[in-house]
């Protein structure tokens, strides 16, 4: 679907708020697979790259900032949580006297985000209580 | 330089623009797809039409060919982010008001307050509840429509305090007003302007004879004529007195504005009136002054060029009215030969 467009927008078929909201929330679990595996490919990145380079940085924080935004909107707040650890990781990361940056708090955010990536695409658990309020719900 | 006829106090811009009494149109700009699929599926369950982009250049594209009322933005964006965006829709001119509602995971008060300080009129973080946001946008709603319902009275206001409200035409005020632009664009231009003084004959005699009902259609029907008779595009009529108007002929010549002003006459005399108190015949005096050379209209004044055509209209009463009568502007009548009705 083109999403930048000037034609009224009808992206869904007529039903409840709550069916609407579960019909795209579980259109983002499922993109929690890809989250996931691009988590898992800046991991590698992170950890290849003696002085890591600042660009690795700022598409770690991209990526953490984008999937906090999204898994709010969608009720999933230990994700949307870790998202932002990992984003404030990666934007307080210091750089040292050899240029290296101080990826222990990096790491270990994104270590634990990964858990919970991990956590939610294995379980598909429903969301959890109050989401279906919110707009994220 | 706007003409007089440029000044469009008409509603077709704002009609243009959708019923806030049954349409509110919310463009929502986030480079997460299944956000924006979150939020239109929301906000149109709530009635709204949405619109989407993924960007904030994707907006102001979107923006330019469908006038949205509320704009729902994400803050982080490639391309052009939700402040850039809110400066910008700031910064220009658009056709109503539109209600910014910047909608991010950014919660710290410095954010809030350069959001607001961007342009954005409320700030929503995410994680906020579907309730609160809906809230949120209807407190966008309730003010757009409250200044659509405010521009809609002002522009009203405007059109009725030049135009003469029993028949239409524009007022002395406005004469007063545009008569000395379109004198200022004749010189810019090098194009003649005239302007012809009327005066229905024995107007007292129809509003004594026949009630002022019926002297209310005369005038109505005066101005529908003298409209017919001049340029659509660029001649106007205003209404200078009780019975005496004017009509206002940029690039028309001394010739072509007693053309005009034979055309008027005959059209009175061809045609009588339909009214409350049946058919009624009117006459109708007329002066005329035109400014032609460049030193016509470079030299004299917007005053010279009225009271030339008065003192036109006055010869015409004083010769046994319904006449014209062509005027030099700061000299005497004109020796030119005289159109009778019907000649051209």
């Amino acid at each position: 679907v083109n999403l930048d467009t000037s034609r009224k927008v009808q992206l869904i078929e007529p039903g409840t708020a709550d069916e609407e909201f579960e019909k795209v929330r579980q259109r983002f679990r499922q993109r929690l697979l890809k989250e996931k595996a691009q988590l898992s490919a800046l991991v590698q990145a992170l950890g290849r790259a003696p002085i890591a380079l600042e660009s690795t940085f700022v598409d770690i924080g991209a990526f953490a900032h984008r999937l906090r935004g999204a898994a709010l909107v969608f009720g999933f707040q230990a994700l949307g949580d870790g998202a932002k650890a990992v984003e404030q990781a990666a934007t307080a990361a210091s750089i040292d006297v050899n240029g290296r940056r101080d990826m222990t708090s990096l790491a270990a955010a994104m270590q634990a985000l990964a858990v919970n990536l991990a956590d939610e695409v294995g379980t598909g658990a429903p969301c959890a209580a109050g989401a279906r309020s919110s707009i994220t719900s | 330089m706007p003409t007089a006829q440029m000044i469009d106090f008409s509603d077709s811009q704002i009609i243009a623009l959708p019923d806030p009494a049954s349409l509110c149109r919310v463009l929502i700009v986030d480079d997460d797809d299944l956000v924006l699929l979150r939020f239109s599926a929301l906000l149109q369950l709530a009635g709204y039409e949405t619109y989407t982009a993924t960007s904030g250049a994707a907006a102001l594209q979107i923006l330019s060919t469908t006038p949205c009322q509320i704009v729902l933005t994400d803050w982080h964006m490639q391309d052009m982010d939700g402040l850039a965006l809110c400066c910008n829709l700031r910064s220009r001119v658009n056709d109503g008001y539109i209600y910014i509602l910047l909608v991010t995971v950014r919660s710290a008060g410095s954010d809030i307050v350069a959001g607001l300080a961007a342009g954005a009129d409320d700030y929503v973080v995410k994680g906020a509840t579907a309730e609160e946001l809906l809230a949120r946008i209807g407190v966008g709603r309730r003010i757009t429509q409250l200044e659509r319902s405010l521009r809609i009275s002002n522009r009203e206001n405007r059109r009725m305090s030049v135009t003469d409200p029993l028949t239409g035409a524009r007022n002395r005020r406005f004469l007063m007003k545009y008569l000395p632009r379109e004198l200022e664009r004749a010189r810019d231009n090098g194009k003649s302007l005239a302007v012809l003084s009327c005066d229905i004959d024995h107007f007292k005699q129809v509003n004594d004879n026949h009630g002022h009902e019926a002297g209310d259609e005369v005038l109505k029907a005066f101005v529908k004529r003298a409209a017919e008779c001049i340029r659509k595009v660029s001649g106007w009529i205003a209404r200078s007195g009780g019975e005496e108007f004017v009509l206002v002929l940029p690039e028309t010549g001394q010739n072509e504005a007693r053309y005009i002003a034979a055309r008027l006459r005959q059209s009175l005399a061809a045609n009588t009136i339909p009214t409350s108190a049946g058919l009624l015949g009117i006459t109708v005096s007329i002066g005329i002054s035109a400014l032609e050379t460049e030193q016509e209209l470079g030299e004299a004044s917007v005053l010279e060029l009225l009271r030339a055509a008065d003192r036109g209209l006055y010869a015409s009463k004083r010769s046994g009215r319904d006449r014209a009568t062509t005027m030099a502007v700061g000299g005497a009548q004109l020796a030119l030969p005289a159109l009778r009705r019907g000649n051209s």
